[in-house]
C-alpha cells in the first residue's frame, strides 16, 4: 500500500527530512511519479487520486492469507488497512456495525466517531485495537489524515518526506526510498499521526516524542526515529484535566 | 459521477455505437481525456480510482444536497449511487444490515453480493422491490463485472456511451461529459432496466421480454446511439419450472 499526501493536508515532522537528500531530490507527487512506480511494481493494483490532496494506491494481490490487506471507502472516508485486529468482534459490537464489517470499515467507523462525537480521546481508541496492524485513513470532507501502527511494529510500515515536503507512507521500503531518497524512516511503533495533532504516542499520550536521527548503512543521516521522551511531557497535558462526562474530545483529534 | 470500463469484459449493446461518431466533426475521445475533463470540471471535490487498464471510477462530492450522490467501496465491490431509496429501512432489515449507518450505496453493495454469491431471487425481483428514484453503477473487482440500473420513474438520469478507439463503455449522470467523450455514440440509459456485463441489458419490470434497440436521431439529423425499449411481442422464454434450490445468481440468470 502507498499513500502520498500533499503538504497542506499532512504536515510531516521536520525531523524526517534528511540534510543529505538535496543531491538527488525525488518528487513523489509530481506527475504521479511514485504512484506509477507502485503500479509498475504491483501488477494488480488500484490507484486513487484524491484530487489535489494526494494519491492512495494499494495492491489487490493477496498472497498472504494471514495478513489482511483491506481497502474501504465509505462516506468520503478512505482507509487502507494492513494486518489483523484480534478483538474485531468486540469492536464491531462497540461501534454498532453489522456482520459485513472488516477491519477497514471498523477503523472508518471509529474515526467517524472520533470526528463527530468525540466521546473518548484518540489514544484510547487506538489502544483498544489489539493486534498487528498499520492503517492509513484519509477523510475527504475535512481533508485530514489519520494513520497509526501497532505497538509491536510487526507490520512493516515506513514514512518519509519527499523533496517538496509531501508525506509518503507505505509498507514497501523500496517505494518509500524512491519517493524520499534519504528522508524516511520506519513509522514509530505504538504511535499515531493526525493532520491536526501531528505525531503522538498512544501508549504514552502525555509524553512528548523525541526525534533521534538515525544513520543508515552508508553512514548518512537518514530520517529520524521517534522515541517517547520519558521526562518531557506535552504542553497542555500536565496534570489530569478536569473533565466531566460531557467532555467533547472531538476537538483533540 | 463517471465510470469507464474496458470493452473486453463489459460487452455493451452494439447499437450504442453510432457510425456517425467518426464522420462528424467531433471524434470520440480517449478514456483518459474524458477522465481529465471530468476532474477538471470538479477540481476540488473529485477523486478517481484507477483499476489498472480495466476500469476507472470517478466521483465528485455534490456541493448541494438536493440530489444525493454516494460512493462506497467494501470488499472489492464499488458502488456509485444517485438518488434515494424510500424503503431503505425495510431493505436494510431484510438484508441484515444495521440501519443506523447503512447508506443506500452500502445496501446496494450488499444486495449485489447476495445476488452474486447466493442468488436466492432473480435480480429483477430484487430491483422491483426498491422504491424511489435512483440510479447506480456497481463495479465488482473480484469477478470484473459491472451491474447498473435505473429506476422506472426516471427521477435520476444516467447516460451511457462508447468512447475511444477501444470501445470502452462510459457511464455518467452528466450528459455534457458523455457528449464530449462519446461524440455521437451515446444514449440515455433506459428507465426501468438493469445492465449486467455478462447477461446484458434487461428490463426488470418486464423481465421476460427482450429489449429492442431503436435508433435515435439527434438534432443534427445523425444517428446517435440507440434508445432501448421493451419489445412487447418477443418473450425470452416461458416461466421455467423451478424448485426451491434454484440458483438465480446474476451470472447464471437467463
Amino acid at each position: 500500500m502507498l499513500a502520498v499526501f500533499e503538504k497542506t493536508v499532512a504536515n510531516s515532522p521536520e525531523a524526517l527530512q534528511s540534510p543529505h537528500s538535496g543531491s538527488s531530490p525525488s518528487y513523489a507527487l509530481k506527475e504521479g511519479y511514485l504512484a506509477s512506480q507502485f503500479v509498475s511494481k504491483n501488477s494488480n493494483s488500484v490507484t486513487l487520486s484524491l484530487g489535489s490532496s494526494g494519491v492512495l494506491a494499494y495492491s489487490l494481490d493477496n498472497t498472504d492469507p494471514l495478513v489482511h490487506r483491506l481497502f474501504a471507502v465509505v462516506d468520503d472516508i478512505f482507509c487502507v488497512f494492513r494486518g489483523h485486529i484480534e478483538n474485531l468482534p468486540f469492536l464491531r459490537q462497540q461501534y454498532g456495525l453489522s456482520k459485513v464489517t472488516n477491519e477497514a470499515i471498523m477503523v472508518i467507523e471509529a474515526y467517524r466517531t472520533l470526528r463527530d462525537r468525540g466521546p473518548y480521546p484518540v489514544d484510547k481508541v487506538v489502544r483498544d485495537f489489539h493486534g498487528n496492524f498499520a492503517f492509513i485513513l484519509f477523510d475527504g470532507t475535512n481533508k485530514t489524515v489519520f494513520t497509526a501502527a501497532d505497538a509491536d511494529g510487526t507490520v512493516p510500515f515506513f514514512w518519509g518526506t519527499d523533496a517538496e515536503g509531501h508525506l509518503v507512507l507505505s509498507d514497501d521500503t523500496a517505494i518509500v526510498k524512491k519517493g524520499c531518497s534519504k528522508s524516511y524512516s520506519p513509522f514509530p511503533k505504538g504511535c499515531f499521526f493526525t493532520s491536526s495533532g501531528g505525531l503522538r504516542s498512544y501508549e504514552h499520550p502525555k509524553n512528548q516524542l523525541k526525534p533521534v536521527p538515525r544513520v543508515d548503512s552508508s553512514g548518512e543521516v537518514c530520517g529520524a526515529t521517534f522515541q517517547v521522551d520519558a521526562e518531557a511531557k506535552r504542553e497542555g497535558t500536565t496534570g489530569m484535566p478536569r473533565v466531566e462526562s460531557s467532555q467533547n474530545w472531538a476537538g483533540h483529534i | 459521477m463517471l465510470a469507464i470500463f474496458q470493452k473486453a469484459f463489459v460487452h455493451p449493446p452494439a447499437e450504442l455505437n453510432s457510425p456517425a461518431s467518426h464522420f462528424s466533426g467531433k471524434t470520440p475521445k480517449l478514456p483518459g481525456e474524458t477522465l481529465s475533463d471530468f476532474l477538471s470540471l470538479h477540481k476540488d471535490t473529485a477523486f478517481s480510482m484507477n483499476f489498472g487498464a480495466s476500469a476507472v471510477l470517478a466521483y465528485s462530492r455534490p456541493n448541494n444536497s438536493l440530489r444525493q450522490r454516494l460512493f462506497c467501496g467494501i470488499d472489492g465491490v464499488y458502488c456509485m449511487f444517485l438518488g434515494r431509496l424510500s424503503n431503505l429501512c425495510t431493505l436494510n432489515r431484510q438484508y441484515g444490515l444495521t440501519g443506523k449507518n447503512t447508506s443506500e450505496a452500502m445496501f446496494v453493495i450488499e444486495a449485489y453480493r447476495t445476488l452474486r454469491d447466493r442468488g436466492p431471487y432473480p435480480a429483477d425481483q430484487v430491483l422491483r422491490g426498491l422504491e424511489g428514484s435512483y440510479a447506480f453503477v456497481v463495479y465488482d473487482t473480484q469477478t470484473s463485472s459491472v451491474f447498473s440500473a435505473l429506476s422506472s420513474d426516471g427521477g435520476e438520469s444516467l447516460y451511457w456511451g462508447i468512447s475511444g478507439d477501444d470501445g470502452s463503455v462510459v457511464m455518467s449522470d452528466d450528459v455534457k461529459i458523455i457528449k464530449q467523450g462519446c461524440a455521437k455514440s451515446f444514449a440515455p440509459f433506459p428507465t426501468g432496466c438493469m445492465f449486467h456485463s455478462e447477461t446484458g441489458l434487461k428490463s426488470f419490470e418486464h423481465p421476460k421480454n427482450k429489449m429492442k434497440a431503436m435508433q435515435r436521431i439527434d438534432s443534427e439529423g445523425v444517428i446517435c446511439g440507440a434508445n432501448f425499449k421493451v419489445d412487447a411481442c418477443s418473450k425470452v422464454n416461458a416461466i421455467p419450472r423451478r424448485g426451491s434450490e434454484a440458483n438465480w445468481a446474476l451470472a447464471n440468470s437467463r
